[in-house]
C-alpha cells in the first residue's frame, strides 16, 4: 500500500494504517535523528516524539503542501533542535520527581553509540561533529536523506538559497577541518 | 577565485559556488556541459570541483555506512501512539467507528435517537461548566475580565458593576496555557498544544490560530493592539489584532526564544536569542544586541522587565530555575551595553518572576537569608525588616508604594499581607474560609484579586477590596488546578487569568 493511501486512511482514524506508517518510517526517522544528534539514546527519544506527534496530529497534515516524509522530517529536525536546546537548559527527569531515581531510563551506551564513537574517532564524521547544528542539518538532509534544496529549506525553515549556502558553508568547513592534503588524498582515492 | 557570474567571460576560473553546484549535480544539463568542457582544460577548477565532489561522496558514504546499520531499541515503539489514538481529541471519527460495528442505515437511526435523548435529558457541558464555577449574583469591584480553565473548556467572564456575566465558553481549550488578556480586554491569547489561539472576547468567531512549539512565549503590547510572540522555532513576530495579520521581525534561524518583553511605552521589545539579549524596535524592525551572555554554558539569560524610562532591562537566569535553585538577577544598562549581576537571588514562578519589578524600579531579592529591595536604576538597597517573611508570590500596587504578598505555609485565610517599603509597615488582610492563598494580582489602587486553593484542590478567584467596609467575595471556584512548570512554581496563568478593564 502506498504512503498516500496509508496517510488518508490514518487521517480517517484507521489505527492499523497509522501502525503501518509507523513501521515504514520508524527506522528512517531514527536514523535521521541519529545523524543530527550523534547519540542513539537521544535519537530514539526524538524519533518516538516525532512519530507520536506526527501520527496523533495527522489530521493537520496537508498533502498539498508537502510529502508525508518531508513533513515528518520537518518535525524530526524541530524535535532534534528542542533536544539540543534542552541539553543547554537541563530539566529534572520525571523519575526524579516521582522518587524513582534513574530506573526508568537506561543511560548505558548502546551498540549503536559505541559504533558511532568508533567511527567518529577518525575522518569526516569527526569533522561533522565540529559543525554547528544548522550546518550539520544541511549535510545530513542533503547527503543522508537525499533532500533537494527546496525540501531542505522547507524542513529547516529557511529559503532555498539559505539551504544552498548552508550546505556550501558546511562543505567548506569540512574541507578546512580535513586539510588540503587529506582532501587531495580523498579526491585521488576517488579517481583510483 | 571570487566571482559572481557563472561563465568566466572575464575571469580565468569559475567561482566556488558554481563549481560546488556542478560537483553536487545541481546545474542544468547545458550549464553542466559548459563547465565540464572548461574543466577538461583547467586544472585549477578541476582540482576544486574534484575536492568538493570527493568530500561530498565521502560524507555520503560515511553517513550511510554508519546510519544504515543503526537500529533503535525496543523503546521506540507504537505503544504510546496506540494508547493515545482513541482518546480525545478523537482521531477516529465517530462515523468511522460506527461503520465498523453496524451498517450505515441502522447507524443513522441509532445516532438520531441518541441525539434526541441527549438533547432532551442531558444538560449542556456549558451549563455544567458554569454551574461548577458557582458564579455569584452580584459584584462590586472594578470592571474586569476573567478566564477560568475548567474540564469543559475555558470560560470567559466579564465583571462589571453589580454583574458577573459569562461571555463565552471555549470548549476546545481544555488544556490552555499562558492565558494573556490584552490591556483593553478585547483579546485573549492562549496556547494549547501546538497552537496559539488569539480570540476576540466580544465575538469569539474572530479567531486567529498560529502554529507554535515548545519554548514559545507571547505578550501583549501596552496598548493591547499587538501581540509579540516567539513560535518556539526561533521566529519572533508581531500579530496585529485589528488587521489579524502577523509580521515577522526576527527570522527563525536567529533563534529568538521565550517571552518577548515590551517596554512600558511600547517602543521596544527585549528578547533572548542565542547567547545574547536583544532590543527590537517594533516600528522599524531594527534590532540591536544589548549584551552577550558571558557564561552561555551555565547561564540562560532571559529578559524580565524594562525600567520605566527604558534605560535598564532586568534579566534572570532560567537555568538556575530549571535546576530548582534560586535564579540570579541581572541588570542590563541599555545605553552602555553593560551587564551586571544584582546581589542576591530571585524566585521563579513558571516562566515568570514571582517577584516582579515595581513602577518605582525596585525589585525584591534574597540575600543571605534576608530580603533586600534593590533599585535597578541607582543600585540603592533597602533591607526588608526581618519579621516580613519571604513571599511565595508578590505584586506591586500601580504606584509601587505597596506590595501585596502571599506568605507560604500560612493557615488558610491568613496568607495575604500588604507591605509598604517606605515605612516598613506590614498589614495582614484576612480572608474568610479555609482555602490557602496562592497568588495575588493588584487591580487598581484599592483592589486585589487573589487566587486561593481549597483542601480538595479546587482553584478559586477572590475579589478583595482594600477599602474600609467592603468585604472580600469569591468570584468563582472549581477552576482547574495548574501544573508545575519545568521552571518550578505553580503556573497559575495556565488556568486563571484576570485583567482589570478601563472604566467605560
Amino acid at each position: 500500500m502506498d504512503d498516500d493511501l496509508l496517510v488518508r486512511r490514518a487521517q480517517e482514524g484507521d489505527d492499523r494504517a497509522a501502525r503501518q506508517l509507523f513501521d515504514v518510517y520508524q527506522l528512517r526517522t531514527f536514523r535521521l535523528a541519529l545523524g543530527l544528534l550523534g547519540d542513539s539514546s537521544d535519537a530514539e527519544e526524538v524519533a518516538q516524539d516525532a512519530l507520536t506527534y506526527a501520527l496523533l496530529n495527522i489530521h493537520n497534515y496537508n498533502a498539498d503542501l508537502s510529502s508525508f516524509s518531508t513533513w515528518l522530517h520537518t518535525i524530526t529536525v524541530s524535535r532534534s533542535r528542542d533536544k539540543r536546546r534542552r541539553k543547554i537548559l537541563p530539566s529534572i527527569p520525571l523519575a526524579h520527581w516521582l522518587g524513582l531515581g534513574h530506573q526508568i531510563r537506561d543511560h548505558t551506551p548502546g551498540p549503536e553509540s559505541y559504533y558511532l564513537r568508533q567511527e567518529a574517532e577518525s575522518g569526516l564524521l569527526s569533522a561533522l561533529d565540529q559543525l554547528s547544528p544548522k550546518l550539520r542539518e544541511a549535510i545530513v538532509l542533503r547527503f543522508y536523506a537525499d533532500c533537494t534544496y527546496k525540501e531542505m529549506g522547507d524542513i529547516m525553515g529557511c529559503s532555498l538559497n539559505t539551504a544552498r549556502s548552508r550546505l556550501r558553508l558546511a562543505i567548506d568547513k569540512l574541507r578546512a577541518q580535513l586539510g588540503e592534503e587529506q582532501v587531495r588524498w580523498l579526491a585521488a582515492e576517488n579517481i583510483r | 577565485m571570487a566571482g559572481s557570474g557563472k561563465h568566466p567571460v572575464e575571469q580565468i576560473h569559475y567561482d566556488e559556488i558554481t563549481l560546488q553546484e556542478y560537483s553536487l549535480g545541481q546545474l542544468l544539463p547545458e550549464e553542466d556541459e559548459i563547465i565540464r568542457a572548461h574543466l577538461a582544460t583547467c586544472a585549477t577548477c578541476r582540482a576544486h570541483a574534484e575536492a568538493v565532489a570527493a568530500v561530498a561522496r565521502r560524507v555520503q558514504r560515511d553517513l550511510h555506512n554508519t546510519l544504515d546499520n543503526a537500529t533503535p531499541s525496543a523503546r521506540l515503539n507504537f505503544d504510546a501512539i496506540k494508547a493515545e489514538w482513541h482518546k480525545p481529541p478523537r482521531r477516529t471519527s465517530f462515523l468511522y467507528r460506527l461503520q465498523e460495528i453496524v451498517p450505515a442505515g441502522p447507524a443513522v437511526i441509532l445516532l438520531s435517537v441518541l441525539a434526541l435523548v441527549f438533547l432532551l435529558f442531558m444538560p449542556s457541558s456549558g451549563t455544567v461548566a458554569l454551574r461548577s464555577l458557582e458564579l455569584p449574583g452580584g459584584y462590586d469591584g472594578p470592571p474586569a475580565i476573567v478566564a477560568a480553565g475548567t474540564d469543559y473548556g475555558l470560560v470567559l467572564i466579564r465583571l462589571s458593576e453589580n454583574e458577573v456575566k459569562p461571555v463565552a465558553r471555549l470548549a476546545y481549550l481544555t488544556r490552555p496555557r499562558n492565558i494573556q488578556f490584552s490591556t483593553d480586554g478585547q483579546w485573549v491569547a492562549v496556547g494549547q498544544g501546538s497552537t496559539l489561539h488569539i480570540i476576540a472576547t466580544q465575538d469569539e468567531t474572530v479567531h486567529a490560530r498560529i502554529d507554535i512549539t515548545d519554548g514559545a512565549g507571547w505578550a501583549w503590547s501596552p496598548d493591547g493592539a499587538v501581540l509579540a510572540y516567539t513560535d518556539g522555532w526561533g521566529r519572533l513576530a508581531l500579530f496585529e489584532a485589528a488587521a489579524q495579520s502577523s509580521r515577522e521581525m526576527v527570522p527563525a534561524d536567529e533563534g529568538a526564544a521565550n517571552v518577548p518583553i515590551w517596554s512600558q511605552d511600547g517602543s521596544a521589545i527585549a528578547y533572548a536569542s542565542g547567547d545574547s539579549l536583544w532590543r527590537l524596535d517594533p516600528a522599524t524592525g531594527y534590532r540591536s544586541e544589548l549584551v552577550r551572555n558571558p557564561a552561555p554554558d551555565s547561564v540562560l539569560l532571559v529578559p524580565a522587565a524594562w525600567s520605566t524610562d527604558g534605560t535598564v532591562l532586568l534579566a534572570w537566569d532560567q537555568v538556575a530555575a530549571a535546576r530548582g535553585a534560586s535564579p540570579a538577577l541581572y541588570r542590563v544598562d541599555v545605553l552602555a551595553h553593560r551587564l551586571e549581576q544584582i546581589p542576591g537571588s530571585t524566585l521563579a514562578q513558571g516562566d515568570n518572576l514571582a517577584w516582579p519589578l515595581s513602577t518605582q524600579e525596585r525589585v525584591l531579592t534574597a540575600q543571605d537569608n534576608r530580603l533586600v529591595l534593590v533599585n535597578v536604576i541607582d543600585g540603592q538597597q533597602q533591607t526588608v525588616p526581618a519579621q516580613i517573611p519571604r513571599p511565595a508570590a508578590l505584586d506591586w500596587a500601580p504606584n509601587g508604594a505597596w506590595a501585596a504578598t502571599i506568605v507560604p505555609g500560612a493557615p488558610g485565610g491568613e496568607g495575604l499581607y500588604l507591605y509598604a517599603p517606605q515605612d516598613g509597615e506590614l498589614k495582614p488582610v484576612a480572608l474568610p474560609g479555609d482555602a490557602s492563598e496562592q497568588d495575588v494580582i493588584w487591580a487598581g489602587p484599592e483592589h486585589l484579586f487573589v487566587i486561593r486553593q481549597t483542601d480538595g484542590g479546587a482553584s478559586e478567584l477572590w475579589s478583595v477590596p482594600l477599602t474600609n467596609g467592603d468585604d472580600p467575595a469569591r468570584i468563582l471556584t472549581n477552576a482547574r488546578q495548574p501544573e508545575t512548570g519545568t521552571l518550578g512554581g505553580w503556573q497559575w496563568d495556565n488556568v486563571l487569568a484576570v485583567r482589570r478593564l478601563p472604566a467605560s
